[in-house]
């Protein structure tokens, strides 16, 4: 090739770049690009969507479910619409009451359409419908804002979820992986508040339990002082309902408790280590509203210290099968609350410990 | 057009790199088993239906019951 070839040929292509420049077109092209992007991801959820609805057709149909259509069709599409929050008087009373409501319909569908099974197997049932609703809930929302965008050739709306894609996606990945802990009933991440507040009550010697609000309530005597360990009912599927029968413990006691300490999974910051613990002041407790503000309201209005323990871990950990470098560090956080006693409370003290999350796999 | 080729193969060999950290890590879940007679420890694979605290299984050693004290996922490397 001659150079007088070659200068031609990088004319004509200087050309078109600066015809599609001027025109706008390269946009089109960026833009057709990006929804092509978006749509292969898309369909990775659609596939996940699919496979995981019958991941729990089949299990409703082990427990004898034969048509399981109907329920799952009740549920997955289920909703509930947040309180009113321009007027915020008594909003935690109504969230809550919103928030119980769900619970005991989402409950109440299972139970009957389950009759035969048990409580654990059927809070399972009820997790597992939640996370595949949240997936098909991650799908129709991509899938509308794709078809909108595509529709009204948005180029800000598709460059937004294209960026947003690969975070959708790893989410929609977790809870996928998360099915199987729900399913099994394995402990999972969450859980080592529960799974805490269980080795201590190992550790120590319980004298009561009773049952408040599908939330444990053991009482017990550890290093001369009394205990009250607050955790979800296990082992099934169950967060209970711990500010609530906190708030009523420190009632029955006219406010006589030196401590409250709540312990919780946290999510970790990236860089910082798994398993890693912290503590720190206020309620670890990672509810909507109703249950941390019925704990900050029973400890303040009896001037009641309040102390929280963290165990720091990632979304992906939290909500599959405990690791066990966190389950190692769930022991370590029994000798962290021995240290609290013995710094911040004297003998013949009470304290009330809380053990915040789900307390799948985990009893008492 | 020697750096152009440098950079390209800096960038692919980036976008390799970045690939073999994102691989997924995958987990078994294993349940300790500790006996309540000789405080003996075994680790064996998670059954369905298996919780932190049920009775089950005899120790291998003298006979006795064996409560499961943890489960937990461990990760295996392909
Ligand atoms: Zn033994």
């Amino acid at each position: 090739m001659s150079s007088t070839d070659l200068s031609t040929l990088l004319q004509v292509a200087w050309l078109i770049i600066f015809i599609l420049i001027i025109t706008g077109l390269y946009q089109r092209i960026q833009l057709k690009l990006w929804i092509l992007n978006i749509k292969i991801r898309l369909n990775t959820i659609k596939s996940i969507f699919e496979e995981d609805k019958i991941r729990v057709k089949n299990m409703l149909r082990n427990m004898g479910l034969a048509t399981s259509e109907v329920l799952l069709t009740r549920l997955l599409d289920f909703f509930t619409i947040e309180p009113v929050s321009i007027e915020p008087t008594d909003i935690i009373k109504r969230m809550d009451h919103l928030l119980r409501l769900t619970e005991n319909s989402i409950k109440k569908l299972v139970e009957e359409a389950l009759p035969n099974i048990g409580k654990n197997e059927r809070s399972l049932v009820e997790s597992t419908i939640s996370i595949v609703a949240a997936i098909g809930l991650i799908y129709k929302i991509v899938r509308h804002y794709i078809i909108q965008g595509e529709r009204e050739e948005n180029y800000i709306l598709i460059m937004q979820l294209t960026y947003l894609m690969p975070q959708i996606l790893k989410i929609t990945k977790i809870y996928h992986e998360a099915l199987d802990a729900f399913m099994y009933g394995k402990p999972i991440g969450d859980g080592v508040g529960p799974l805490v507040a269980y080795m201590l009550a190992e550790k120590c010697n319980v004298t009561s339990k009773r049952v408040i609000d599908d939330t444990s309530v053991l009482e017990a005597v550890y290093k001369d002082r009394k205990l009250i360990i607050v955790k979800a009912e296990g082992p099934g599927s169950n967060v209970g309902h711990p500010g609530a029968v906190i708030n009523r413990i420190v009632e029955e006691l006219n406010g006589n408790v030196n401590l409250i300490l709540t312990i919780d999974a946290a999510l970790k910051l990236e860089g910082e280590d798994s398993g890693s613990i912290a503590e720190g002041v206020g309620a670890a407790i990672g509810d909507p509203g109703p249950e941390k503000i019925a704990i900050e309201r029973a400890a303040s209005k009896y001037n009641i210290p309040l102390r929280a323990l963290v165990i720091k871990m990632d979304l992906r950990e939290a909500l599959t099968v405990i690791r066990k470098k966190i389950y190692e560090s769930c022991e370590a956080a029994v000798s962290y609350i021995d240290r609290i006693i013995e710094e911040s409370t004297t003998k013949g003290s009470t304290i009330i410990i809380a053990g915040i999350g789900n307390t799948m796999g985990i009893p008492g | 057009m020697a750096l152009l080729i440098l950079l390209v193969l800096y960038m692919i060999y980036e976008s390799y790199i970045k690939k073999r950290r994102e691989k997924e890590s995958t987990y078994v879940t294993r349940e300790a088993l500790i006996c309540l007679n000789c405080r003996y420890v075994i680790e064996k694979d998670f059954e369905p239906g298996d919780f932190i605290g049920l009775i089950k299984d005899t120790c291998p050693r003298c006979g006795g019951k064996m409560k499961i004290k943890g489960i937990y996922g461990v990760e295996v490397r392909i």
